[in-house]
C-alpha cells in the first residue's frame, strides 16, 4: 500500500523495540503516524527519550524498525538514498578536510568529478554566506559557520528531502536566530521537504508548517499543531501575537510531559 | 551467577579457546615432528616443575628481585626529584627537559656494553640498566604531576598566605598523585624489561643468565621453562603494581 | 623603565625564571646546561687507562677516528638494514592487523589479550629461541626488531580506529558511502594521529630491538664491532659507538615526531 501521491515522507503505524544489554526488550516507538507533504516544513518536538532522533534516522535509512511502514516519495525506505540528505547535530564535518572538500563529500561519494563537485560546492558556499571560506578548516570556523557548511554539504547532493537532527542545538542563542531566518530563505527558493528535530519551541513554530509533539515511554505522537503564520517569515513574525500564542500552546502540551508526575504529590 | 559466567565466557571464550588450541597444536607438533627447537608443551611444563622444585631458580629469582628493587628505588627517588624540579621551575625544565625526553625514547640499551665494561659482570650493571629503562618515565610523570595543578587552587593557597612548602605538600602533591602513581606503574613495567635485558646481555647472572645458559646448550625444554618463568615474573610484577596503583588512585578519589 | 604595573611578587628570585619565557633566554639556559653536562663528563672521565670511563674529549676524538676509518659508518649502515627492513614489516603487517582487530569483534577478542601480554613481557627472553630457529642470520635479527615493535603498532592502530567518532561514519553512510569508501575516506584519516603515536612508540622499541639483536645475534654490524672492542678492553670507542646509536635514535624519533605533528595538525584545537 502506497501513501498519498503528494507525501514526501510517510510513516505509518511504526513501532520499534530496543534490546538492552541484559536482554530486556523496551518499546522505543509505539505505532507512530506522521506525514510530511511535498515542500512542507515539519518539526518534531518532544522530551528527551521520546524517539524523535530515532524517527529521523529511520527516515534517513540509518536505523531499522520492527512494525509498520516508512516511505519517502512513495518508495519504501531500505537504506540511505540519493533523494535524502541529513544535517547533523554535532555538524559531523571531517576535520582534516577543507570547507570545500567537506561540502563536496556527498558528491565525491556519488562519483562526481572534482571540477564539477567544486563548482557545485562553491555555489552552495555562496548561498550559505561562506563564499570566502572554501579553503578554511572546520576548526577555524565558529559553530554557526560549521553548521552552515553542514547545511551546504547536505544541499550539494540536491536532495528532495532534508533531514535535520537538532541542527542548531549546539549553537549560541543569537546565532541560532540568524541561522533560522537564513534556513527559511534558502528553503523558500527550493521545493525541499524538511523534517526538523528540535528541543526549542520558538524554533519549531518559527520554521514550520506543522509542529509534531511527541511523548515518551514509549515514543508516540501526542498532537500535531498546524502553524498558520504567513510566509515569508522574518523578525516581525517573532513578535506576532499568533506566534506567541502557538508557542504557548506547544509549551502547554510539553509541560505536562516534562513535569515529574510525582512532583504534584510532593508539592 | 550464570549470567556473569555467561558474559565472562562470551568475552574471554574465544581467547581461551585459542589458547587451548595453541597449546594442543604445540603439544601435538612437539610430539610428532620431533623438532629440536620445539619440545612438546608437556615436557616444558615438567621442566618448569623440576626447575622450580630443584631450587635452581630460587637464588637467581631472589638475586634479580633485589637488583630490580635497588634500581627502582634509585629511579623513583632520583626520577621524582628531577621531575618535581622540572615541574616547579621553568629554568630546570628548559635545561634538562630535552635530555629527559631523549632518554625516554632513545635506545639507551646501547649503553649496556659500556656499563658492563665499567661496572663488570656484577649487579651494578643490571641495576644501571634498570635505572636507564625506568628513571625517565618516572621523571616525566612527576613533572606532569607538578604541572597538572589548577592555577586557581594555587592562587587560593597563596591568598590564604600558605608558604611554598605548604602549597607543595598540601596542594601540588595530592593533586598530582595520579600521575606519580602512573609513573610508578610505568617505571616498574619498564624496569622489569631493563632487568631482563641487562641480565641476558650480561649473560651469566639472574633470570636472564639462565636464558643464556640453557639457550647456548640448546637445552630447549629448560629454556622454555625459564622463559615461562620470566613471563610469569614480569606479569606478576606489572600486574601487582597495576593493582596497587588502582588501589592508590581509587582511594584518593574516594577521599577527595 | 620601571613599569606602572604592579611588580611581580618576589621579583629578584624570579629573574632567572623569567629567562625561560624568552626565546633567547631559553637558548642561553640550554647552552649552559650542555656546557655543564660536558664539563661534568670531562671531569668525571679518566683517560689514564683504557678500562676507565673516558673523558668527553677523548670520546669525541675516538669517535672521529672510528668515523674517519669508515668502520663506524659501515657497521652502522649494516645494523640499520635490520631496523629498516624490520620496521617496514612492522608497518606493513601491524597497521592492517590493527584495523582488522578494531573492525572484527572475534579477532579483537582473540588477538587483544595476546597483545597486552606481549607488551608486558621482556621480549629479549625469547631471543635464544629465535636464534635456534633461524641461526645467526639477518632474518633472525629482523625477527627480533619485528617482535619488539609490532604489538605497539597493532594496539594503537586498533584503539585509534575504534575511537573514530561514530557520527562521522554515520554521516558517510547517510550519503551512501560504501564500507570500503568509509574506511578509506573517513575512518583511516581520522585514525592517523592515534596510529602515528603508535608508530612513534614502536620506533623506540624497534631501536631497542635492533641493539638487542646486534648484541645477541652478532653479525657484521655494530654488534661485532662492540664485541671486538670489548675483547680489547677499550671503553672509549664502545662509548663512542653507543652514543652514535643513541643520537641516531634521537634523530629518528624527532623525525617521526615531526611527521606526527604535521599529519595531526587538524586534530589540535
Amino acid at each position: 500500500m502506497s501513501g498519498k501521491a503528494d507525501a514526501a515522507i510517510s510513516i505509518r503505524s511504526v513501532s520499534k523495540y530496543y534490546v538492552s544489554g541484559n536482554g530486556k526488550k523496551t518499546k522505543a516507538l509505539d505505532s507512530v503516524d506522521l506525514t510530511v507533504n511535498r515542500g512542507e516544513f515539519v518539526s518534531i518536538i518532544g522530551p528527551s527519550g521520546c524517539g524523535k532522533t530515532t524517527m529521523l534516522k529511520m527516515v534517513g535509512g540509518i536505523l531499522g524498525w520492527d512494525h509498520g511502514e516508512v516511505e519517502v516519495l512513495g518508495k519504501a525506505v531500505e537504506g540511505p538514498g540519493p533523494e535524502r540528505a541529513t544535517v547533523f547535530q554535532s555538524f559531523a564535518l571531517l576535520p582534516w578536510m577543507t570547507v570545500i572538500d567537506n561540502v563536496s563529500f556527498g558528491l565525491k561519494v556519488r562519483g562526481v568529478a572534482k571540477p564539477e563537485r567544486y563548482n557545485i560546492a562553491r555555489g552552495l558556499l555562496k548561498s550559505v554566506g561562506l563564499g570566502d571560506f572554501e579553503h578554511a578548516y572546520p576548526r577555524q570556523l565558529s559553530g554557526g559557520m560549521q553548521q552552515r557548511v553542514g547545511l551546504a554539504r547536505a544541499l550539494a547532493v540536491s536532495p528532495q528531502v532534508l533531514l535535520m537532527d537538532e541542527p542548531f542545538s549546539a549553537i549560541d542563542a543569537q546565532t541560532r536566530l540568524i541561522l533560522q531566518t537564513d534556513l527559511l530563505d534558502i528553503w523558500s527558493k527550493t521545493d525541499l521537504s524538511v523534517l526538523f528535530i528540535t528541543h526549542a519551541m520558538d524554533e519549531a513554530v518559527f520554521l514550520s508548517d506543522k509542529v509534531v509533539i511527541m511523548g515518551a515511554r514509549p515514543g508516540h505522537v501526542t498532537e500535531v499543531i498546524d502553524v498558520d503564520l504567513p510566509r515569508p517569515r522574518n523578525e516581525a513574525t517573532r513578535r506576532d501575537s499568533r506566534f506567541v500564542e502557538l508557542t504557548g500552546r506547544v509549551w502547554d502540551r510539553l509541560r505536562g510531559m516534562i513535569t515529574d508526575p510525582n512532583a504534584d504529590v510532593a508539592a | 551467577m550464570t549470567l556473569s559466567l555467561g558474559l565472562g565466557t562470551r568475552k574471554y571464550g574465544p581467547f581461551l579457546l585459542s589458547l587451548v588450541v595453541l597449546a594442543a597444536i604445540w603439544e601435538i607438533v612437539g610430539r610428532t615432528a620431533n623438532i629440536l627447537t620445539l619440545p612438546p608443551l608437556s615436557s616444558v611444563l615438567v621442566a618448569f616443575g623440576k626447575l622450580w622444585s630443584s631450587g635452581a631458580v630460587t637464588a637467581p629469582l631472589f638475586d634479580s628481585t633485589m637488583a630490580l628493587l635497588t634500581g627502582l628505588a634509585i629511579s623513583l627517588t632520583l626520577g621524582s626529584a628531577i621531575g618535581i624540579g622540572m615541574g616547579m621551575s621553568r629554568v630546570i625544565d628548559v635545561a634538562i627537559g630535552p635530555y629527559v625526553k631523549a632518554g625516554l625514547s632513545a635506545p639507551l640499551i646501547a649503553f649496556v656494553p659500556v656499563f658492563l665494561m665499567i661496572f663488570g659482570i656484577g649487579s651494578e650493571t643490571r641495576i644501571a640498566t634498570v635505572v636507564a629503562f625506568s628513571i625517565f618515565i618516572v621523571a616525566t610523570n612527576a613533572a606532569t604531576a607538578m604541572r597538572t595543578i589548577d592555577d586557581r587552587l594555587l592562587e587560593m593557597g597563596r591568598s590564604f598566605g600558605a608558604s611554598r612548602w605548604a602549597i607543595f605538600r598540601d596542594i601540588r602533591l595530592p593533586a598530582g598523585a595520579p600521575y606519580f602513581v602512573a609513573g610508578l606503574r610505568l617505571g616498574v613495567a619498564r624496569g622489569v624489561k631493563g632487568l631482563i635485558n641487562g641480565e641476558v646481555l650480561i649473560a651469566i647472572i639472574g633470570l636472564g643468565g639462565l636464558v643464556k645458559k640453557y639457550g647456548t646448550v640448546f637445552s630447549m625444554d629448560q629454556l622454555y621453562a625459564v622463559i615461562l618463568l620470566i613471563v610469569l615474573y614480569a606479569s606478576v610484577a606489572v600486574g601487582g603494581v597495576t593493582l596497587l596503583s588502582n588501589l592508590l588512585v581509587k582511594d584518593k578519589a574516594n577521599t577527595a | 623603565m620601571v613599569a606602572a604595573r604592579p611588580a611581580r611578587p618576589r621579583a629578584p628570585r624570579w629573574r632567572l625564571e623569567s629567562m625561560a619565557d624568552r626565546r633567547l633566554g631559553r637558548l642561553a639556559i640550554r647552552i649552559a646546561a650542555l656546557v655543564l653536562f660536558i664539563g661534568i663528563w670531562q671531569a668525571a672521565g679518566d683517560d689514564s687507562i683504557n678500562l676507565l670511563f673516558p673523558t668527553f674529549t677523548r670520546t669525541v676524538s675516538v669517535w672521529w677516528d672510528l668515523v674517519e676509518s669508515g668502520v663506524l659508518p659501515i657497521t652502522l649502515l649494516i645494523t640499520n638494514q635490520t631496523l629498516f627492513v624490520g620496521f617496514l614489516i612492522v608497518l606493513v603487517l601491524g597497521i592492517p592487523i590493527g584495523i582488522f582487530t578494531a573492525r572484527i569483534k572475534l579477532m579483537d577478542k582473540i588477538v587483544s589479550p595476546y597483545l597486552t601480554f606481549l607488551v608486558a613481557i621482556p621480549m629479549i627472553a625469547i631471543i635464544p629461541v629465535i636464534q635456534a630457529l633461524l641461526g645467526l642470520t639477518f632474518a633472525a635479527r629482523v625477527t627480533v626488531v619485528v617482535l619488539f615493535a609490532i604489538p605497539y603498532v597493532v594496539i594503537n592502530t586498533a584503539v585509534a580506529v575504534r575511537r573514530v567518532d561514530p557520527v562521522l561514519t554515520e554521516m558517510a553512510f547517510s550519503f551512501g558511502a560504501s564500507r570500503l569508501m568509509t574506511l578509506r575516506d573517513v575512518v583511516l584519516p581520522a585514525a592517523v594521529p592515534g596510529m602515528m603515536a603508535g608508530i612513534r612508540i614502536a620506533l623506540g622499541q624497534a631501536l631497542i630491538g635492533m641493539v638487542v639483536a646486534e648484541l645477541t645475534i652478532v653479525g657484521a654490524g655494530i654488534g661485532s664491532l662492540i664485541a671486538d672492542l670489548q675483547g680489547r678492553f677499550r671503553v672509549a670507542p664502545v662509548l663512542a659507538v653507543a652514543c652514535s646509536i643513541v643520537i641516531e635514535g634521537i634523530i629518528l624519533m624527532s623525525l617521526v615526531e615531526w611527521i606526527e605533528r604535521r599529519l595531526g595538525r587538524w586534530s589540535k584545537q
